[in-house]
């Protein structure tokens, strides 16, 4: 009577349960230790033995039938949840929450990548003032007074004597002077200026300087971390090339061609159908530019390397107006 | 500079290399072809020739170098001429006055010359290479200076002064304010560092310049007086400068022609003028050289040129040929292990050791060095100080990343753009590109408000931008002149003549002060720094002065942080700050040193404080952290709501504060923490007038 009652009442709640933690507290409820049916069980000491024998067999049936209806609603639970989950849906196509991004502006991007790969080379960082004495700017970069070299470079003036530099390389004298031990070898980067303005020149525009000065330093040392330099900024097929040509305080003196990177070497408009662009400026330092800074040219020598931030970035990005780096327009800024 | 090839190829063997190949080898050789363009039948380089390299300036200096990059020789067979009648001494004297700047003078005559249009192959060779054929005569000398780089000049001799039937030619240096009528039909007023060709009357020619106009050569010419001459290039180059005024002379006499060629070139000239305008070349040519320059004796040891090149040491047999090809001799051993050459007179820029070592690198092509690469490990036990560069990357990135584009700006600009940012007497330039451009920065703040214009002009909504760079206070005590002795790597520029300062400066547009303190206060966090922002106390007039704040880190000023003056109208809508870097860098990359974790829970107590709206927020936050009784357990005090308005009275405002406190020994009671909160609430109420709202 009792089970009969008991059977009825677990089915209609296993039929309406619709969480799983309620399952479990259902379970516990009917055959719990302190379950229903654990104490009609208590309760059956009281019976005869016939009775008892047949309560004990009915208890045990009704105990499998609610273990199956478990069983059938964990697995009807289970059906319903993996149902709302599969109806639930997001566009994910709509856009993220809004994070405003800026960025480093393209030449200060190409300059630090520049110096990274210095610096694994060993080469640190150095800065020197951007108003020079003539004597830094010129003098003693083996560029005196009345020498058509300085017709190479339109000088800013701000008193006889002082000038806007022209090129990073006064930082060489500054370096050798400062520091005067060997091995050196630094790079600095910095703005230059030139009393020149169109597409192509801007009157202020960035440089980096490197200068290697140790024993035995030579012309092999400089192609090699041309070459490697190059490879790495550009690309690794990138063949290096370089031309005799004449700067004051190198001797020798070469300008630096790279293969180019839009044709391979072909031949196409941006290299001007000679397979080749002219990137940088180098060579291995003048023995009277060492002499200045205090370095004996028969004991060390070293080499120098100067490049234009702007061309090479000019040359990476395809930008084809020097202008656009200064007007700092963010619909130019935002691509970098 | 162009070069015709038919004439290369007259100087020169050269059967099978085309235009290209032959532009290839004088590129690769360091003279650089621009361009490469037909001309009738010929072809025409065109090169850059760098300025060591007068040489290179004549079809016979490019043959020369052309032929050493063949491997062959050339030779230049001298001309010969016909002088017939007397002497040129019985017709002209000449006085060399100014010896230092006129090294050697030569001149001839040439007398009965019928003057006239070149003939066409004369014409046409000058055509092919850009220049206007003018007559016979003068066609001649700008021919022999393109052919051999020596600039003549042609007198009209019949406009020169006589006295007792001769002509006294002088070379001197200028009179003050003298005047003379150049070719070009311009009168010129010279001073003395100019030297002038003159007669006994008046100055007839720009001396390596240009040629005057009242003794040109012209239709009605019949004598001729040709000038070849070396003339000193600084001075050269001075009085071209002077004038603004360059020629194919002036061009090559400042770079350095060779005095010893003097002669050969008058002798090529009268010689093709007795041919073409005919006439007699009188006897003798004049030639003052009073200090012959001689060829310099310079040693190279092929052991150096091996250590500068990274090439295998030479043969001296075989670098002796190359160097013949060029035209530099062997003129002996140089002791152990060099050889001595005899430099030309035409090469001027060989005057050392590595020099030679440079020929001998250019002979065997750049492309054939081997390549070297050492890694180095990097120079740690040197004073360098990088810790301005790792703040200058930190801060860009960081700003980058919250939403900040950098720009770049010149350095230069408007003396009245800057005058608005509180600029005084900045430093201006001698020559510069214009007005606009004529001030050195003391802020960037200018430069970035103009950035933010034109990106609201194209219609970019909320610029954003920053700059890092330096600005220019005023000259140095320490005077300019550089003292090499003292510089160290530290102060590297310690010494120049400007005060450079290295800044970073922001400019947010329709910012909200709050918005860009959160920011930098990230990024000093990001820095392990806490700064502290006090009313403006700087007397900085483009900030509103009530919306300004300074930065403190300890003691020191870093910067400011505020909004731009209402006086800059619709611009005040922008947030600016600017720090100092230098000053910043001595506060940062400290190692952190770890505390340890807590073992024990803490205490939070929240207070809100009713007070006067004038008391600073910072106000509060200070008394409590500076509250003796409970700074052993104070871990952090923050304001987490300010409130004002519906049931608060005008003139107040709410604050709410929450201050956590934990004990690093033992659990903190309640009890132990009741008296001095109590005594806490007495002191902000006695000391910042707070009451304390009980809801």
């Amino acid at each position: 009577m009792q089970l009969k009652q008991l059977k009825e009442e677990a089915q209609a709640c296993f039929t309406e349960v619709t969480k799983a933690e309620q399952l479990e507290s259902l379970r516990l409820k009917y055959l719990g230790k302190k379950g229903q049916l654990s104490e009609i069980l208590k309760q059956m000491g009281a019976l005869e033995p016939e009775e008892r024998k047949k309560v004990g067999q009915e208890a045990n049936a009704l105990k499998q039938e609610i273990e199956t209806w478990i069983e059938e609603s964990k697995n009807r639970l289970q059906e319903a949840s993996q149902n709302k989950i599969l109806k639930e849906r997001i566009d994910v196509t709509l856009p993220g929450n809004k994070l405003t991004l800026g960025a480093l502006h393209p030449l200060t991007q190409t300059a630090y990548e520049i110096l990274d790969i210095l610096g694994d080379l060993g080469f640190e960082s150095v800065r020197g003032p951007e108003i020079e004495h003539d004597f830094y700017n010129f003098e003693a970069l083996n560029i005196p007074a009345e020498h058509p070299a300085r017709e190479m470079q339109d000088t800013f003036y701000m008193a006889p004597e002082v000038v806007l530099r022209t090129q990073t390389s006064p930082v060489q004298i500054r370096a050798m002077l400062a520091l005067q031990e060997v091995p050196l070898r630094v790079a600095c980067f910095g703005k230059v200026y030139r009393h020149d303005q169109d597409a192509t020149h801007s009157p202020m525009f960035h440089q980096i300087e490197v200068l290697s000065v140790d024993q035995n330093v030579s012309f092999s040392d400089l192609k090699g971390t041309l070459t490697l330099l190059v490879k790495k900024l550009f690309s690794e097929k990138a063949r290096v090339r370089l031309r005799p040509s004449f700067f004051p305080f190198t001797e020798p003196s070469a300008e630096v061609d790279m293969s180019c990177f839009s044709c391979d070497g072909a031949g196409c408009r941006l290299c001007k159908n000679t397979g080749w662009i002219e990137i940088l400026g180098c060579g291995m330092v003048h023995p009277s530019v060492l002499r200045v800074a205090k370095i004996d040219p028969e004991k060390h020598s070293g080499f120098a390397i100067g490049m234009g931030v702007e061309r090479i970035a000019m040359l990476r990005y395809a930008v084809s107006d020097i202008r656009l780096f200064y007007e700092n327009d963010l619909r130019f800024l935002g691509q970098f | 500079m162009h070069i015709s090839i038919q004439t290369l190829r007259s100087m020169v063997d050269l059967p099978n290399l085309s235009p290209q190949e032959i532009a290839d080898k004088l590129t690769l050789g360091g003279l650089e072809v621009e361009s490469i363009q037909s001309f009738e039948d010929d072809t025409i380089l065109e090169l850059k020739v760098t300025p060591n390299r007068p040489d290179a300036l004549s079809h016979m200096g490019i043959a020369r170098e052309l032929a050493a990059m063949c491997h062959t020789r050339v030779t230049f067979l001298a001309p010969s001429i016909k002088e017939l009648g007397a002497s040129i001494h019985d017709l002209v004297q000449l006085n060399l006055l100014s010896k230092e700047a006129c090294p050697r003078y030569a001149c001839r005559v040439i007398e009965g010359v019928k003057i006239g249009p070149s003939p066409e192959w004369l014409s046409k060779k000058l055509l092919s290479i850009g220049i206007k054929p003018i007559n016979n005569v003068v066609d001649i000398t700008n021919w022999v200076l393109l052919e051999r780089g020596q600039p003549l000049h042609a007198f009209d001799l019949d406009t020169l002064s006589k006295s007792k039937g001769r002509v006294a030619i002088k070379v001197r240096q200028a009179q003050p304010e003298e005047k003379l009528v150049t070719l070009d039909g311009k009168e010129r007023i010279l001073t003395p560092t100019d030297l002038v060709i003159a007669d006994e009357e008046k100055a007839v020619a720009l001396a390596g310049v240009m040629g005057g106009k009242n003794t040109e050569v012209s239709e009605t010419t019949q004598n001729i007086l040709l000038e070849s001459a070396y003339f000193e290039p600084k001075g050269i180059r001075k009085t071209a400068k002077r004038l603004g005024l360059s020629t194919d002379a002036s061009y090559r006499f400042e770079r350095g022609t060779d005095p010893n060629g003097v002669i050969t070139a008058i002798d090529r000239a009268a010689a093709l003028i007795q041919e073409i305008a005919g006439g007699r070349i009188r006897r003798d040519a004049l030639d003052i050289y009073p200090n012959p320059i001689e060829p310099l004796e310079i040693s190279m040891r092929t052991q150096k040129l091996a250590q500068i090149s990274g090439l295998p040491e030479p043969e001296p047999a075989e670098l002796r040929t190359r160097f013949l090809s060029l035209g530099i001799e062997t003129s002996g051993r140089g002791g152990h292990d060099a050889i001595k050459f005899r430099v030309p007179t035409f090469r001027p820029d060989i005057t050392e050791e590595i020099d030679l070592i440079e020929e001998a690198m250019r002979l065997a092509g750049f492309d054939q060095i081997p390549t070297r690469i050492h890694f180095h490990k990097a120079l740690s036990d040197k004073n360098l100080d990088l810790s301005l560069d790792k703040l200058e990357r930190h801060i860009k990135t960081f700003l980058s990343h919250v939403g900040f584009f950098e720009a770049i700006n010149y350095a230069f600009g408007s003396p009245r753009e800057f005058e608005a940012f509180g600029s005084t007497e900045p430093l201006t330039l001698e020559n510069p590109l214009g007005e606009e451009y004529s001030a050195m920065r003391q802020s960037l703040l200018p430069g970035l408000l103009n950035n933010i214009r034109h990106n609201l002009r194209q219609q970019i909504q909320k610029p954003c931008l920053y700059e890092m760079g330096v600005v220019f206070l005023g000259k140095n005590k320490a005077g300019h002149k550089p003292d090499m002795s003292t510089l160290s790597i530290s102060d590297m520029g310690a010494d120049s003549y400007a005060h450079e300062k290295l800044l970073c400066a922001g400019m947010a547009h329709q910012s909200d002060f709050f918005a860009l303190k959160g920011i930098l206060e990230a990024l000093f966090a990001s820095l392990k720094l806490t700064p502290e922002f006090k009313p403006l106390s700087q007397d900085l007039k483009f900030l509103h002065p009530g919306k300004s704040a300074n930065l403190f880190l300890e003691d020191t000023c870093v910067g400011f942080l505020g909004m731009l003056h209402p006086s800059f109208g619709q611009d005040a809508q922008n947030c600016v700050f600017e720090l100092d870097l230098d000053l910043l860098k001595s506060h940062c990359f400290k190692t952190v040193q770890v505390k340890s974790l807590p073992k024990f829970p803490g205490i939070q107590r929240d207070l809100a404080l009713l007070l006067d709206e004038s008391v600073p927020a910072g106000d509060i936050l200070n008394l409590v952290r500076n509250f003796q009784a409970l700074t052993s357990v104070l871990e952090d005090v923050r304001i987490f709501d300010v409130y004002q308005g519906k049931g608060i009275e005008p003139g107040k405002k709410s604050v709410a504060i929450s201050i956590h406190l934990r004990d690093s020994e033992k659990t903190l009671t309640e009890e132990a923490i009741q008296v001095p909160i109590e005594v806490l609430k007495q002191e902000l109420a006695t000391k910042l007038g707070a009451v304390l709202r009980t809801n």
